[in-house]
């Protein structure tokens, strides 16, 4: 009998500290709305930061800019291109 | 007294009946209505929209990518000074301000002014400082090379329901793989609107677009398109195309056509201008097809390199009609060697009639002439051979040396890069690998369709090719110290059913180095204009590109 009353009020007890639980938390939950909303406008912050510069990074970094660019600096197509090579063994040597 | 306790425990049963009747009815039988209108009260479904894949070149070079971009739209019952925001909004977003006042005097709330519009004109607009005014972020297709590879890579439009859709080259052909999935999350409100929670619905979540990798190399792209411009002007065409490939992957290197356009503003530009000519456009080949006819020949043993033609001495009759040599010259007793070197019509009918219309169709069908190649690129057409019941002695000679016969330029360099590849003949892609959004990479590997010819035939023919560039009409303009095997071609384009005596389309389609070759290549000009020949605008053009390309891959003299 005795132990069966333990029981009993070890069930009660864990029941009331686990609807205590259950209040605390849902009320922390419920007013983080304004917290979500500041994380995910960063968030949405840096990805377009992120999609803006990488829209400049790949303009600049285009073959045609870059052929652009090296015109305006006095680049020109070079015509005489050299071509080292091992030396032919004496055999072939004319 | 009982009577009386009975009595009020009715009455206090009955309401308690009534109360729990009432609780049964709201919480059971309206339990569904009122679950849907609670969710529409405190919650809102948000569409995910997917982020396109990128298309990148061999050096992982995104060529077609997203980027951020704006929807403007006003709240024409916010606004108050609706002619000064049209004043200064107009120029800022290029709206007539006809079309603005329009959308201003909506009775509506929410109304679009323009969409695409980009981060800078953004900021022009906010610093205006404008009530009623707000910005929805959207994502839009983004191609930082301009107009690069435009044929190959097609453009990103619209579908009827207003959604992203690819039409033509990759864009179109892997579209689906490319647009992704809609998502659909679920948005939990407090009163005053602030998300409390936010989660997906399980069976709709956003997929993101997979990638593509192509085997397209930005430089030799970017180097076809600087020289077949460049060729073009100087020999006076009305276009030219590029296409470099890879002649053992079957992987294109480079596909330049002109006149072009710019993907990014497709709409500025004719519609004719979509499509891509390398793999739309037909043509006869003329000279170019010779090395394939030459090859069957060969590996049916009906001739050989010193195989004298008995009939070259003058022009071929056949079915009525006088075959001549390109330049009216003529060789007696000519080898098959000499026949290619000169490139001689009447060699070539000799080498077709020796072959016959069945070995033709045979060969024909196996070099892919008359089937699609099977590029992953929306639009190529295939003309088909003629029936083998069609064919007269005349078609049969014509063919020989490539009049009479349609072709597209894909084709043409895909039958061609059989000689180069060992007599095999693969299949020609331009992607090279896909790439899911989690990671996940699928390789596309290369795949031999046929084998026209054996490894000997090709070594022949490559010879004898390497004999036609150091030796033929094109050898002012080849590369010295290197072997390179090559065919000029000068194709009579038909008109009302003769020939134009005026107009060509010349080409040349060669690869190297001649041994061991790291590209097959094919260029055409449509009709040029400062002469007619293959060999002094095609060719040219070809060995310019080849200096680059070899000098690119390291490859040095081999004499």
């Amino acid at each position: 009998m005795k132990r069966f009353k333990l029981l009993i009020t070890f069930l009660v007890l864990v029941i009331v500290f686990l609807s205590i639980v259950q209040v605390v938390v849902s009320n922390r939950l419920s007013t983080t709305g304004p917290l979500f909303s500041k994380i995910e406008e960063e968030t949405n912050f840096y990805k377009r930061e992120n999609l803006l510069l990488s829209e400049r990074l790949l303009t600049s970094s285009s073959l045609n800019n870059i052929a652009l660019k090296a015109e305006a600096l006095g680049f020109i197509e070079g015509k005489t291109k050299f071509i080292v090579t091992a030396s032919l063994p004496l055999a072939l040597r004319q | 007294m009982t009577w009386r306790y009975r009595f009020i425990f009715a009455i206090f049963l009955f309401f308690f009946g009534l109360i729990i009747i009432r609780l049964f009815y709201w919480q059971v039988v309206k339990a569904q209505e009122l679950s849907v209108l609670a969710e529409y009260q405190y919650s809102g479904i948000v569409k995910m929209l997917p982020n396109r894949g990128e298309i990148q070149t061999s050096d992982d070079f995104p060529i077609a990518a997203n980027k951020v971009s704006y929807l403007v739209f006003v709240n024409p019952k916010a606004i108050k000074d609706k002619r000064n925001i049209t004043n200064e909004i107009s120029p800022i977003i290029n709206v007539d301000k006809a079309s603005i006042s329009a959308f201003l005097s909506f009775d509506k709330v929410w109304v679009s002014l323009k969409s695409g519009i980009d981060d800078k004109t953004k900021k022009s607009i906010e610093a205006l400082n404008f009530t009623g005014i707000g910005f929805e972020q959207q994502s839009s297709r983004f191609y930082p090379e301009a107009s690069l590879a435009a044929h190959l890579l097609g453009f990103v439009g619209k579908n009827e329901a207003g959604g992203d859709k690819g039409y033509f080259g990759l864009e179109g052909y892997y579209d689906r793989l490319l647009r992704g999935k809609e998502g659909y999350a679920v948005q939990i409100q407090d009163a005053l609107g602030r998300p409390i929670l936010s989660r997906m619905s399980g069976n709709l979540v956003k997929v993101d677009g997979s990638s593509i990798k192509l085997s397209i190399d930005r430089s030799i792209q970017f180097l076809a398109e600087q020289k077949l411009k460049e060729g073009i002007e100087m020999y006076g065409a009305s276009g030219g195309m590029v296409g470099i490939m890879d002649p053992k992957t079957g992987g294109m290197l480079a596909m330049a056509s002109f006149p072009s356009f710019t993907p990014q503003d497709y709409q500025k530009y004719s519609e004719d201008l979509y499509k891509n000519p390398f793999i739309t456009n037909t043509y006869e080949p003329g000279s170019t097809f010779k090395p394939m006819v030459m090859s069957a020949a060969l590996e049916e043993g009906l001739v050989k390199p010193d195989t004298k033609c008995p009939a070259c001495n003058g022009p071929v009759s056949v079915g009525g009609y006088d075959l001549h040599t390109w330049n009216d010259k003529y060789y007696k007793d000519t080898n098959m060697i000499d026949v290619i070197k000169h490139s001689d019509n009447t060699g070539m009918v000799f080498v077709a009639q020796k072959l016959g219309v069945d070995k033709m169709i045979d060969y024909l069908t196996k070099f892919g002439i008359g089937s699609l190649t099977n590029i992953d690129l929306q639009g190529e057409v295939s003309p088909s051979l003629k029936a083998r019941n069609a064919w007269y002695a005349v078609d049969l000679a014509t063919t020989g040396f490539g009049q009479g016969i349609s072709v597209t330029p894909i084709g043409l360099l895909d039958a061609f890069s059989a000689i180069a590849n060992g007599g095999k003949r693969v299949e020609p892609h331009v992607v090279s690998q896909v790439q899911s959004p989690d990671g996940k990479i699928s390789k596309i590997l290369p795949k031999t369709v046929d084998t026209p010819i054996s490894g000997k035939t090709a070594k022949i023919m490559t010879e004898m090719l390497v004999n036609a560039v150091n030796n033929g009409e094109a050898s002012w303009a080849r590369l010295k110290g290197y072997r390179i095997a090559g065919k000029t071609g000068t194709a009579s384009i038909p008109v009302k059913g003769h020939y134009d005596p005026t107009k060509t389309i010349t080409s040349f389609i060669g690869f190297a180095p001649a041994n061991d070759p790291k590209f097959v290549m094919l260029v055409i000009l449509d009709k040029p204009t400062t002469s007619i020949y293959g060999a002094e605008t095609a060719a040219p053009v070809f060995f310019d590109i080849a200096k680059d390309l070899l000098l690119y891959y390291g490859v040095p003299p081999s004499e």
